[in-house]
């Protein structure tokens, strides 16, 4: 088992930084996953699969390799500390030159940044940090796979973040749920119910890429999990899709020039 | 987007200036209901507190672009949730050019208050439910049964606000027609905290005295009464034989439109632990 990547270019640390730092505030653990294209953060919430972010090895890094246990499953899982990922990646932003990563074996198995910082002196400064991790074994990667939805009732782009923060920070606290709804007419509907009001907002004028009815389709989620979404705004993606499956689950689509791919996925509950 | 009043609801108003109506409502917001009781003059929200506090803001008509009103109407709906509700646009960014639209629509008792708000493109539809009113004290604050009033620039109290020792649970009021005039005063943790404030000053608009009045609030009620400073243009100060003790704001909108905010605080009758 091997893997090693370097990454030399600002505009990938500081992508790959950003990605690190919203996985580590939307949950305590995630499970890395290596293959031979692209690697990705995937983050499980109570056994239910949430997150999947795609990097593309080929914008982000140079010298990749990836040898998994043998040429039919070349590919690598591990589980890892969201939050030493995030700290030990702190450096990549601003002062970085490059850094090369690779998994180790110390004592346990490592995943190990090999940071080069730059100095003003000729000399360059090596910082090194070891998260430590844990290896997945092949019979148990069938848990991390991505839920396969083969169609949804509909799918249109999401409205700006701007207005969907302003919006969300003020109906999160008062409701548990939400209840997405969305229609052929390109309007999305975020409705919260309380005990002394209803209120409804509409964003309008959305451009709808894909629908099997005519129908309005609905979806009632967990308001916090929504909320939880709007962190990849740090990422500044280039386009926001909302699928929903009516009923069953809210799929949002981000994605950054095709070489990010954020799918966070959103369970229906009863509502 | 307009609203077509078919003679069904008894109220149908219009509004572009949501920033002024949300700093109204936010400087009355001490409770979580109000009592909104809308006439020809107008739109006047209440909210009460155990029978010894008392916040109105008034919105009068000439604020509102549109105003149909069928009959005088009286609800009671979450204050809270109104305010959430106007501010989710983000009504900071207000410009005349790029507004917020505001609809207010009710159709009579058992139904709810429809608030519609709307800017660029996006609308926000809230239903509020709306309440049987409960009964509104009547202060009573006749103009002959005024012992003192003052009448001041806001200014002139913007920096007691924030200065107001937070230990003290009482504030004591001073107004008398000799020296010192008009005094107000804490007492807590750090010690005894008097301030006097000037009475002929150009800040000073009126001040009328007949007798020297000492009255103690409670400094909770008196913070909540002075939330229209930061904001607002002028104050009077009216006090009565029984120290009840009146604020009345005036705020200026841009378009020259006179807003008005009001707070009756009872005064603390109980002396006990007054240790003099």
């Amino acid at each position: 088992m091997k893997f090693k990547c370097k990454m030399n270019d600002a505009g990938s640390m500081r992508d790959f930084t950003n990605v690190a730092n919203t996985v580590a505030r939307m949950s305590k653990q995630c499970v890395l996953r290596l293959t031979q294209n692209s690697i990705y953060f995937n983050i499980a919430d109570d056994s239910m699969a949430m997150v999947w972010t795609k990097l593309d090895k080929n914008h982000f890094f140079v010298d990749y390799l990836v040898a998994g246990k043998s040429v039919e499953f070349n590919e690598i899982y591990m589980e890892l500390n969201t939050g030493m990922l995030a700290k030990s990646v702190t450096s990549l932003k601003t002062v970085a030159r490059s850094v090369k990563i690779k998994l180790t074996n110390k004592q346990q198995p490592c995943l190990t940044f090999d940071i080069e910082l730059s100095s003003i002196s000729a000399e360059s400064r090596l910082c090194i940090h070891d998260v430590p991790v844990t290896i997945i074994p092949q019979k148990k990667w069938s848990e991390y796979n991505e839920p396969n939805i083969e169609r949804y009732d509909i799918s249109l782009e999401m409205p700006q973040f701007k207005h969907l923060r302003s919006v969300m920070e003020r109906i999160k606290s008062m409701s548990p749920i939400l209840i997405l709804s969305a229609d052929t007419n390109g309007v999305l509907a975020f409705k919260v119910d309380t005990n002394a009001a209803t209120i409804t907002v509409h964003f309008p004028n959305l451009t709808v890429l894909d629908c099997t009815s005519n129908n309005e389709i609905s979806a009632s989620v967990d308001i916090k999990k929504f909320h939880a979404f709007l962190a990849w705004e740090a990422v500044h993606p280039t386009a926001i899709k909302c699928n929903i499956l009516n009923e069953t689950v809210i799929n949002i689509n981000l994605n950054l020039e095709n070489y990010l791919q954020i799918k966070y996925y959103i369970p229906a509950i009863e509502s | 987007m307009s609203i077509i009043n078919d003679g069904e609801y008894k109220l149908t108003a219009k509004l572009g200036n949501v920033k002024i109506v949300l700093q109204l409502l936010k400087a009355v917001n001490f409770k979580e209901y109000a009592t909104f009781c809308v006439s020809a003059n107008g739109m006047k929200i209440t909210v009460e507190e155990a029978k010894c506090m008392q916040a109105s803001a008034y919105i009068p008509v000439q604020l509102f672009e549109e105003f149909i009103l069928t009959e005088d109407v009286i609800f009671r709906i979450c204050l809270d949730s109104l305010i959430e509700t106007l501010s989710m646009l983000g009504y900071r960014l207000y410009t005349p050019d790029n507004p917020i639209l505001l609809h207010i629509l009710y159709k009579r008792v058992g139904y709810p208050v429809g608030i519609l708000i709307e800017r660029n493109g996006i609308v926000v539809d809230c239903s509020l439910k709306s309440y049987d009113p409960d009964e509104i004290l009547d202060f009573d604050l006749d103009p002959e049964a005024v012992v003192n009033k003052v009448l001041l620039q806001s200014e002139l109290l913007k920096d007691i606000f924030a200065e107001l020792d937070n230990s003290s649970i009482y504030l004591e009021l001073l107004l008398s027609p000799k020296s010192p005039y008009f005094m107000i005063s804490t007492k807590g943790t750090i010690g005894e905290c008097h301030i006097e404030l000037p009475h002929n000053t150009e800040l000073i608009e009126t001040f009328q005295c007949k007798k020297e009045s000492k009255s103690k609030y409670l400094l909770k009620h008196m913070g909540r009464a002075m939330k229209a400073v930061p904001f607002s243009n002028k104050v009077s100060l009216r006090t009565n034989e029984a120290g009840i003790l009146c604020f009345q704001y005036m705020i200026k909108t841009d378009n020259d439109v006179n807003c008005f905010i009001e707070y009756y605080v009872s005064p603390v009758i109980n002396d006990d632990d007054d240790d003099d």
